[in-house]
């Protein structure tokens, strides 16, 4: 506590204002420290050579070279792009009417609904995906239903172990991160509004397209993007489900760094990942733009 | 409010069941470890056989379980401890600047959340030991926890302070007060509530923490690293236990924590 501005008081001398905002820096020293400066050090590593166990400092784009031009490694990248822009789709095809119904049509119970959206959140996440094993396992629940049932009379052994199971696992954790923010922007939409839509005889459609839609978009943009840079970075979830067939980047990021200890590589990799991503998301924000106008 | 339940009316059949199977898809999981955590034979298949408390008597016997849940309450701990009051003063600074640096600060300062884990655990581990030279322990882990949790009490503390009164301070340092009684007397007691709750929230981040805590954490492991070395290894039921465990504990600290930042100053 330095001096003492009125809340939003931008319209004193700057230097006021530095002042003014020193609460700010234990908080932003430590982003330097810990967030920039490794994010940093991590993109000089990428162009460092890795030669008998070691990494050198000398500069080379071999690294970058190898993560494109890979065989193994480009089907791999392009599977877990597959993949979770295959899992952002679904799950925001859940959680916005999720988060629409909790919102407009249950408006009474919305605080309860939310709530325990947010307990599936914070419910730990590794444990979560560990249970999928449990259900989709050749004896497990789904399997020990049908064939209990007599539906089927042999268990599918195919559940697990496949991009199916890594999908159905990140699904189940990202839906609560994209209801986060769609959520919220439902908020700031009046209901009245919707009432006096409907009331000028829009159909329940037309309410949804036409006004929800556009009004709560930038939310739907910011769930979308979480939820695919979360899906596209995943490593524990592929590596429990996912069995052979379902190798996905963040496993391969992992094993540069944990097993071959070829972190320039490994940087690179990450890097050349982030930026698919970053292209897709892209690509995923203009196509939304076009659907909420 | 005007809640629009007019139309609704017609067919909220339809908009239940479908809330109603996402929160079971949401709770399946959730559910079968809890059920799973007290069976009583070591195989994790239907049909279930009858109760027991066994897996949970293992876990307390297990000495790599104890020395983990003692790391792992102490990062939950260390990371409330700074994390809290180092949110809640950028939260508080935050509220003295132009609505467009303000937008801009806090954009940078919800990085973590929208970096993936991966990176920021890889950058990390490099940056420890390639850079700093440093050995990876317990205490690396930490300042990941830290730098995870720092969005989520920030966020939770900007919604708690943006309502604040700067004024009201203002005016007790012309009565004479000295800066750290005017923040003691005035905003400490209408901030406290969600200062508590985002401390909670931060320790909640760090008990379910595991990618970084993997990368950087070295041979000290805590209970969700110990949790992914078991699941790798074998079909071990008093994984359940320990999962319900975490589940159970995360929980209460989301609980605690949510009931606390609803409260608005």
């Amino acid at each position: 506590m330095t001096t003492a501005v009125p809340a939003g008081g931008g319209g004193g001398s700057r230097r006021r204002s530095v002042i003014a905002a020193t609460p700010l820096a234990p908080a932003v020293l430590y982003f330097l420290a810990f967030l920039v400066g490794p994010l940093v050090v991590l993109v000089v590593f990428s162009v460092f050579t890795f030669r008998d166990l070691q990494w050198l400092p000398e500069l080379t784009f071999d690294n970058y070279v190898q993560a494109l031009t890979d065989l193994s490694y480009r089907a791999i990248v392009l599977r877990t792009l597959g993949v979770a822009l295959a899992v952002t789709s679904i799950v925001l095809l859940l959680a916005y009417p999720f988060s629409y119904i909790a919102t407009f049509v249950f408006p009474r119970r919305r605080q309860v609904v939310f709530f325990l959206v947010l307990v599936t959140l914070f419910g730990s996440y590794l444990v979560r995906i560990y249970a999928w094993r449990t259900i989709l396992g050749a004896e497990g629940v789904i399997n020990a239903t049908l064939v209990g049932v007599g539906l089927i009379g042999e268990p599918i052994r195919g559940l697990l172990n496949s991009p199916l199971a890594v999908g159905i696992a990140l699904t189940n954790f990202l839906v609560p991160l994209a209801v986060l923010p769609i959520y919220s922007a439902m908020q700031n939409v009046s209901p009245a509004l919707l009432e006096a839509s409907r009331d000028l005889g829009a159909g329940r459609w037309q309410v949804i397209r036409g006004v929800a839609l556009p009004l709560t978009m930038p939310g739907v943009r910011v769930a979308a993007a979480f939820t695919f840079i979360a899906a596209a970075s995943d490593f524990a979830t592929p590596a429990l489900l996912g069995g052979a067939g379902g190798r996905m980047a963040g496993g391969a990021i992992q094993r540069e760094f944990g097993t071959t200890l070829n972190w320039p590589l490994g940087a690179a990799l990450a890097i050349t990942l982030i930026g698919a991503v970053v292209l897709v998301i892209g690509g995923i924000w203009w196509v939304l733009g076009r659907i909420g106008r | 409010m005007i809640a629009p339940r007019r139309r609704h009316q017609r067919r909220p059949w339809a908009a239940a069941v479908f809330m109603a199977a996402v929160l079971a898809f949401l709770f399946a999981p959730l559910v079968v470890v809890v059920a799973f955590s007290f069976n009583s034979i070591p195989r994790m298949s239907l049909p279930m056989a009858g109760f027991s408390l066994e897996w949970y008597q293992g876990l307390i016997d297990d000495p790599e379980v104890r020395q983990a849940l003692g790391r792992t309450v102490t990062a939950a701990i260390i990371t409330a401890l700074v994390a809290g009051p180092m949110g809640v003063l950028a939260a508080i600074g935050l509220q003295r600047l132009s609505v467009r640096v303000r937008t801009t600060v806090m954009g940078v300062l919800l990085l973590p959340i929208a970096v993936p884990g991966l990176l920021l655990a890889i950058a990390l581990a490099v940056y420890w030991q390639g850079v700093l030279g440093q050995r990876y322990s317990l205490g690396a882990a930490i300042i990941g926890h830290i730098l995870l949790a720092l969005p989520f009490v920030i966020l939770t503390m900007n919604a708690a302070v943006s309502g604040f009164r700067f004024s009201l301070l203002e005016a007790s340092r012309d009565l004479g007060a000295t800066p750290w009684q005017a923040f003691r007397t005035i905003m400490l007691p209408l901030i406290r509530p969600a200062m508590i709750g985002s401390a909670l929230l931060a320790a909640a981040v760090s008990l379910d923490e595991f990618i970084v805590t993997l990368f950087v954490g070295g041979r000290e492991t805590t209970l969700p690293v110990l949790v992914w070395g078991r699941i790798q290894r074998s079909v071990d039921p008093s994984l359940n236990a320990l999962a319900t465990v975490l589940l159970v504990a995360t929980t209460i600290l989301a609980l605690l924590a949510a009931r606390r930042t609803s409260v608005r100053a």
